[in-house]
């Protein structure tokens, strides 16, 4: 993104850049930056006081359009941390690793439910399959042959399991925002530890690790399992 | 807190596998007045419109989020799983604040927000993204925009 707003004002766009990362801000000093301190994906910082702390990382960012041109490439730090970072210690996990991934998928139904009413609709949807035919994809993966793939590659091979465990980690994650304020290391921690399907997805990568199939070993070594959560 | 220090060690590598080119060049467009201000977003969240073509890896390209596609219908498809996910998914204003902004025309700071926004994906090389960027910043130009600020997740 730093080199985006290099390209971009080139070209006659003024610009400045929310930065998760300093080193990179560093490296690449675009025109203008702010750095924020906060987790990967939440340039922002997480959701709180209905945008108030949103509105204000903007209006920081925003301020640097007044620095002249010899001011205007130092780097300016955010002073606040995400105030959604710490742990919600009254949340509880929707529910604990069932035996079944079916039947952990239908548990957590309605408290899914609950919170796409709430949100007034839904985050899953990318890999274009509903999350219970997802669910029954990945069922059939880990029970069927090491060789199984139900996707030709001009289908996108095995790339769309990627976006069918996405929906599905999706669609845990919203279950466990329907109630509390959970972090994302409580949600990582629940789904990656103590669910089943978390737990198919690490065994999937684990088989795959050394698949002659390179796509395939591809996108379950990279692109299924955080690295924090392997 | 964000130093590549402090991450663990699966995302520290993955963050420094990032191409992170540096420039001998130092561009500067100065801002106009605020009221003249017409603002884009675009983010690196590999973001498109529920029904559009996911991100590829090695895609190069941007997708067009139209002001008016409801939240509910904008979804990540970045190939990475090393960032969180969930503060977008709790709230896409966290990593696209189109309504937001409109808050910030409220206040002065900004003329105008821009109709459409846009998402690259982050995990492809920047130089590769330079044809798009071309086609973005004359696209930016003709809606009227002067003003862009990039959201990386």
């Amino acid at each position: 993104m730093s080199a985006l707003a290099v390209y971009l004002e080139r070209l006659g766009l003024t610009t400045v850049v929310i930065g998760l990362i300093k080193e990179h801000l560093q490296k690449t000093r675009p025109p203008r930056s702010l750095w924020v301190p906060f987790e990967l994906g939440r340039p922002l910082g997480g959701w709180f006081n209905k945008g108030e702390f949103q509105l204000d990382v903007l209006r920081d960012a925003l301020s640097l359009l007044e620095r002249d041109k010899d001011a205007a490439r130092d780097i300016k730090d955010y002073p606040l941390e995400d105030p959604t970072e710490k742990p919600d210690t009254d949340w509880q996990p929707p529910l604990s690793k069932m035996n079944s991934l079916t039947e952990e998928f239908e548990q957590l139904e309605p408290v899914w439910k609950q919170r796409v009413e709430f949100a007034a609709g839904t985050a899953t949807g990318v890999s274009s399959m509903s999350v219970s035919d997802g669910i029954n994809m990945l069922e059939k993966l880990n029970t069927e042959s090491a060789n199984f793939n139900p996707f030709p590659q001009r289908e996108g091979g095995f790339y769309r399991i990627k976006l069918i465990a996405d929906d599905i980690k999706t669609y845990y994650i919203e279950a466990a925002l329907a109630s509390g304020r959970p972090n994302s290391d409580q949600i990582g921690r629940w789904f990656w530890h103590d669910s089943r399907a978390g737990s198919i997805l690490r065994h999937l990568r684990e088989n795959n690790l050394g698949s002659d199939d390179k796509p395939r070993q591809f996108v379950c070594s990279r692109l299924l399992v955080p690295g924090k959560w392997l | 807190m964000v130093r590549l220090a402090d991450l663990h060690e699966a995302g520290r590598s993955s963050a420094q596998e990032l191409a992170c080119p540096s420039f001998d060049d130092h561009p500067f467009t100065a801002a106009v007045k605020p009221e003249a201000r017409k603002l884009a977003l675009v983010s690196s969240a590999g973001l498109i419109a529920r029904g559009d073509a996911p991100f590829a890896r090695g895609d190069s390209g941007y997708r067009r989020i139209d002001g008016t596609t409801p939240a509910r219908d904008i979804l990540i498809s970045h190939l990475s799983v090393n960032f969180d996910r969930s503060a977008a998914i709790d709230n896409i204003e966290t990593i696209l604040p189109r309504q937001l902004s409109q808050q910030l025309v409220k206040e002065g700071s900004l003329g105008s927000v821009a109709d459409t926004h846009y998402s690259f994906m982050g995990a492809t090389e920047p130089e590769k993204m330079v044809s798009a960027c071309n086609t973005l910043a004359n696209e930016l130009k003709n809606n009227g925009v002067n003003t862009v600020v990039l959201l990386p997740v």
